[in-house]
């Protein structure tokens, strides 16, 4: 498996987990009853996008290095 | 009257959502069991723990300790509120979160050629076969179930809904 593709790959997927995510903290809003506070949602996807961001580039620099 | 009480009434849930609710019951229960294993296989072990950390060359030496002490301790609790079916959505967007770093770590060990055992169920640290392709597909039917979870929304037999007045 080639490291630099290994990178690529795991960029791309992080990217594709960080719009999910996006999209599905609308979509809470959006068709809940009763949606937990709006602020509250996106504070929390916030926190789950840092930890994504870092384990990625983390990851990516130890392959990379 | 009859209007009123119509309009204030729950609906009641489909066959198929009580089916869905049924399957998401069993997921919780093979994934709560098998965190609740994880972090038991761990919890007594904390320098094998630390070893299978060190090993994948990832997370900063200094934190190698703490992630040891902290990963079993975060399995076994989060197990726990998913076996017993409370803050079930939360808790399996977090082991979501954390079944990608496992195949994250698990990936990138592959990628860089290191011969390491997982260390998901205790042991860890240099082998001479690893099995990463049988543990990256253990881990994503784990993954599929946590976001089952996730979508399904509603589980049968949750005490969240008992605690929190939800109707079933």
């Amino acid at each position: 498996m080639s490291e630099e593709w290994y990178v690529v790959g795991l960029c791309v997927v992080s990217a594709l987990v960080l719009v999910v995510g996006a999209w599905f903290v609308r979509h809470e809003l959006t068709t809940r009853t009763q949606p937990p506070p709006a602020a509250l949602l996106w504070i929390a996807y916030l926190g789950v996008a840092a930890v994504v961001v870092f384990g990625a580039a983390r990851t990516s620099w130890v392959v990379l290095g | 009257m009859t209007a009123t009480l119509e309009e204030h009434a729950a609906p009641s849930p489909t066959v198929v959502t009580r089916v869905l609710g049924w399957i998401g019951l069993a997921g919780r229960v093979y994934l709560g069991y098998t965190f609740i294993t994880a972090g038991l296989d761990k919890l007594p072990h904390h320098d094998t723990t630390e070893l299978a950390v060190r090993a994948y060359q990832l997370l900063p030496w200094q934190w190698a300790s703490a992630y040891a002490t902290a990963l079993p301790v975060a399995e076994l609790l989060l197990g726990i509120l998913l076996l017993l079916g409370i803050f079930t959505r939360s808790v399996a967007v977090l082991l979501a979160l954390g079944l990608c770093s496992f195949l994250v770590g698990i990936t990138s060990a592959w990628a860089r050629g290191l011969n390491i055992d997982c260390g998901c169920f205790g042991g860890g640290g240099q082998v001479a076969d690893p099995h990463y392709l049988e543990h990256v597909l253990r881990d994503v039917g784990y993954l599929a179930i946590a976001v089952y979870l996730v979508v399904v929304r509603r589980t049968a037999l949750a005490c969240g809904d008992w605690l929190f007045g939800r109707r079933a």
